[in-house]
């Protein structure tokens, strides 16, 4: 089967055990590390990609669910080559990470959750966005998809 | 299954005497004395590049294109210590902050006369909020000294006499002049390295792994008076920030090794207990599995003490093989000599210790009975807190390769020298040949000052002779936790007619320590605190500020009690108890801590007024539902105070908080960025605490298993409004990790009991809200 990860066209083997959760895959044999583990069970969303364009938690998607054709999105592809996507320019302007093992599941979830409320209030953030972040920076989480939302809307 | 003797080897002791638990268990490295000689490779150094590695200065290259590179020399596990530490290294060398790149300091120690590895240059772990506090003299001075050569190769190439020369932001300057540093490099390089002082100096401060410190003479010694700062105390932007953000920062569990297999571990569950026997056919049948082995506990020739717990390692292809096959091993555990102990007995076990004869006094001034006895009205009350796990965001895991040449690991680790010299102590591989592959560290807390991990890469690796790959999952890392203690405290206070205490009793018990030993202990007349330990056997570790961490909560939510007792409003009573300006006699540790060291009231009454201008306090607040509160604590050399407020939800008990106020006193700011963002952690991570950490015990092992028994704080029970304040900058740098828990417990307390009249003395909070 051929699905493309970051654009880039991969085959999954016959033999490749369907149960192995996207994460795994995406980490050890595309060889991308930016998708993080931290639990394993879907509740901390520190391995948060995108599966044509939609949130998941990949720890608990096993790579049976891919369809032929289905594209794959990681941290390392959201970028448009030098410039930075607005969700990751917006984390740059607000210095969000701390120990930044959380924010790439944290980035993709926004990415998400601004695709589905492009201007989103305090409430839908506080319903929406529920990854964890041991470092604590959700401060400064809220206070960049403001911003991203901003930056998405034009306004500069 | 322990690892006999002969597979070990000595320097175990050596290494023991240098990672010991002080206090409330806070993991601080402590030297035994030191006869000092120089390091060997100064013997042979002939130029600066000799001397320095091939660099111009320690931790700093500078490149053609006068592009600067700053190593950062401590392990970053969400500290900021990768961007405040060049910065400082950045300052007092005067070089642009837009050319600076950073990179990380590689583990570097050198051998003694007598073998002993002291580090070179700065101190490399992380722990005790220290980072910042030791770093801060040393870094100045490899930033002085570097400029130093800088200069002194200019003055000869120029032909100016060294005095004429000024630097301004990586330019030598000259009647007019700018010169790229660049321009002098090669030269600089080449100089006699004697330019540099070979008088090693050591640091030789007990609660510090003894470090080298390269010197100059005094003429030269000079650093920038802080109204020229450029870089420190900026909100400079980081170097690294973007490759984090663009998902190419390299952690641990990131690190590959050719040729590596996968191993997931079943560990003995059973506290003290080991594998009794196991089959694994299945597992083994699995696509992909290479093999099955047995893990032993590495012990030290000398001890018992096992670093790491037994169990039973299946390495495959992959990580999800392994992890898979391991579900299919059929293991008989030996369950060990603690089957009796669960959560209830732990709780049960600390109060019946209480009677325990073997009290020890950890303060004791005037005469407590008596100043019960005497007291107008008195209060006699028991706290609580349970065990608390370090949830690392990144699970515990390690990669490491042992080969005839030596040992190559990667992991994250807070203490990479001593985690070298586990390394060769324990596996018998020389220091020089062990390499630690650096990275950032998804959160440490303390949990990465531990060896555990490394040892079981490393014995498999040597045992299956290819490079191993370990990756835990969340429950072997909550599981196999080092836990902050659980402890029960009772707290019996008077107060005399006056309103000021008369009396206050603390009965600490507990596995672990506490430390309660300042405020406001110091300042009560009659005055004891005992500690008393229970008989469990959890295994325990150093957990973000270790012993200070609910000393807060203890002791600053007992204060509040009396200050209510006494009819006296918390902010008022406290100023008031701290009295006038001065100096007490203090006995807990802290980073740098001089000969007889003394804590300042003064800087705890301006953290105090600090924050309460800054919150308008004037006590609770009387609106249906809402509640505020306040507490303070001085956590290793730096003092917080809180406000905070909250509203409570009347009929089930959930609450918001609505403001965190904060003020800190942690000297000088570095990076103000990075400061607040320690602050604000430590409150998000404080309110996770009191809200939800609760490490269940049944059996003899731990039964929490994940994050859906342990949720932590989200961003829909985070802070609405945190609002830091940093006071006493004047001051010396101090570290900022472990400052704001300890304060912002008790003050949550505080604000939920303003609300709803109920005091909380057990965390969890739990439903002790809820309305019945
Ligand atoms: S690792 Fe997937 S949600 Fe935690
Ligand atoms: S930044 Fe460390 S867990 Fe989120």
């Amino acid at each position: 089967m051929q699905i493309t990860v970051n654009g880039r066209s991969i085959s999954i083997n016959e033999g490749l055990d369907g149960e192995m959760p996207l994460l795994w895959f995406v980490r050890d044999f595309v060889q991308l590390t930016g998708t993080k583990f931290g639990c394993g069970i879907g509740q901390c969303g520190a391995c948060t990609l995108h599966v044509n364009g939609d949130a998941v938690r990949s720890c608990s998607y096993p790579v049976s669910a891919l369809s032929e054709g289905d594209a794959v999105t990681t941290i390392e592809g959201i970028a448009d080559g030098e410039k930075l996507h607005p969700v990751q320019q917006a984390w740059k302007e607000f210095d969000v990470p701390q120990c930044g093992y959380c924010q790439a599941g944290q980035m993709m979830a926004a990415i998400d959750l601004l695709k589905q409320y492009p201007n989103p209030t305090d409430e839908i953030i506080d319903q929406n966005h529920d990854n964890l972040c041991r470092c604590g920076t959700y401060d400064r989480i809220r206070k960049a998809i403001h911003r991203a939302a901003d930056l998405m809307a034009g306004k500069g | 299954m322990h690892m006999t003797k002969a597979q070990t080897r000595g320097g175990i002791t050596r290494r023991s005497a240098i990672r010991v638990f002080i206090g409330g268990g806070a993991l601080i490295a402590a030297a035994p004395s030191l006869t000092l000689a120089a390091p060997s490779s100064s013997d042979r150094a002939m130029t600066i590049r000799d001397l320095f590695g091939g660099d111009i200065g320690p931790m700093v290259i500078i490149h053609q294109d006068n592009i600067v590179t700053l190593e950062a020399p401590i392990p970053d596990m969400g500290t900021g210590v990768e961007m405040a530490l060049p910065m400082i290294l950045a300052e007092e060398l005067d070089v642009d902050w837009q050319q600076v790149k950073i990179e990380r300091f590689k583990a570097n120690s050198v051998p003694n006369a007598e073998g002993q590895r002291i580090q070179n240059y700065v101190h490399q772990g992380s722990g005790g909020s220290a980072s910042v506090r030791t770093a801060w003299p040393q870094l100045r001075k490899c930033g002085v000294i570097t400029r130093r050569i800088i200069l002194t190769a200019a003055a000869v190439k120029l032909g100016v006499p060294y005095d004429q020369l000024s630097t301004d932001k990586g330019f030598v300057v000259t009647g007019g002049k700018r010169f790229p540093y660049a321009d002098f490099i090669d030269d600089a390089l080449m100089q006699d390295a004697g330019l540099v002082k070979q008088k090693f100096t050591a640091v030789d401060n007990p609660h510090e792994v003894p470090t080298y410190e390269i010197d100059i003479d005094g003429d030269f010694w000079a650093v920038k008076p802080r109204q020229e700062y450029a870089v420190i105390g900026k909100d400079v932007a980081s170097p690294r920030l973007e490759t984090l953000l663009r998902g190419e920062e390299t952690f641990g569990i990131d690190h590959n090794l050719p040729g590596q297999l996968y191993a997931s571990i079943e560990r003995c569950p059973y506290i003290g207990g080991d594998v009794k026997s196991f089959r694994a056919e299945e597992a083994k049948a699995l696509a992909g599995v290479v093999d099955v082995i047995a893990v032993p506990a590495v012990t030290a020739p000398d001890s018992d003490y096992e670093f790491n717990t037994p169990g039973v390692a299946v390495l495959a292809t992959s990580y999800w093989a392994a992890y898979k096959a391991r579900q299919l091993l059929k293991i008989e555990w030996d369950k060990g000599p603690q089957t009796h102990e669960n959560t209830a007995w732990q709780y049960e076990n600390s109060i019946t210790a209480f009677d325990q004869d073997d009290k020890r006094d950890l303060h004791n001034s005037g005469d407590v009975e008596k100043g019960l006895a005497s007291a107008d009205k008195v209060l006699d009350v028991q706290y609580q807190a349970p065990h608390f796990a370090h949830l690392t965001i990144e699970p515990m895991n390690c990669v490491a390769s042992v080969t005839d040449d030596g040992c190559v690991f990667g992991a994250g680790v807070q203490y990479p020298n001593g985690a070298i010299q586990f390394i060769s102590d324990i596996f018998g591989i020389p220091v020089d040949n062990i390499t630690h592959l650096t990275c950032k560290l998804g959160c440490g807390f303390g949990r990465r000052a531990r060896d555990d991990y490394l040892a079981e890469a490393v014995y498999l690796s040597k045992t299956v002779k290819r490079p191993v790959k370990v990756i835990w999952t969340r429950e072997d890392d909550i599981q196999h936790d080092f836990f902050n203690p659980m402890s029960v405290t009772r707290m019996r206070g008077g107060v005399d007619k006056d309103g000021t205490i008369s009396a206050w009793d603390c009965l600490f018990s507990s596995q672990g320590g506490t430390n309660m030993q300042s405020f406001p202990t110091l300042l009560i007349p009659n005055m004891r605190i005992r500690h008393t330990r229970n008989a469990s056997k959890a295994k325990l570790g150093a957990w973000r500020g270790p012993g200070h961490n609910l000393a807060g909560f203890y002791a600053e939510g007992f204060l509040n009690e009396l200050a209510e007792l006494a009819g006296r409003d918390p902010y008022e009573f406290r100023i008031a108890l701290l009295g006038g300006d001065r100096g007490l006699p203090y006995t807990g540790w802290y980073p740098q801590r001089p000969e007889n060291p003394t804590i300042s009231t003064k800087r705890n009454k301006a953290v105090l007024k600090a924050v309460a201008e800054k919150a308008n306090w004037k006590g609770g607040n009387p609106a249906p539902g809402k509640g505020r509160g306040i507490a303070s604590h001085y956590t290793f050399g730096a003092f917080a105070a809180m406000v905070v407020d909250v509203t409570v939800d009347q009929t089930d008990g959930t609450f918001q908080v609505d403001r965190v106020t904060a003020a800190i006193d942690c000297g000088l700011v570095v990076h103000p960025s990075g400061a607040r963002a320690q602050i604000e952690s430590g409150i998000i991570d404080g309110l996770s605490a009191a809200v939800h950490q609760n490490i269940q015990f049944d059996e003899g092992r731990v039964t929490t298993r994940n994050f859906d028994d342990v949720y932590l704080t989200r961003m829909d029970t985070s802070p609405r409004h945190i609002d830091i304040s940093f006071v006493g900058e004047d001051a010396e740098p101090f570290g900022t990790g472990e400052i704001a828990l300890p304060a912002f417990i008790p003050a949550l307390a505080a604000a939920l009991y303003d609300a709803t009249g109920v005091r909380i003395r057990k965390l969890p909070i739990g439903d002790q809200l809820k309305k019945t």
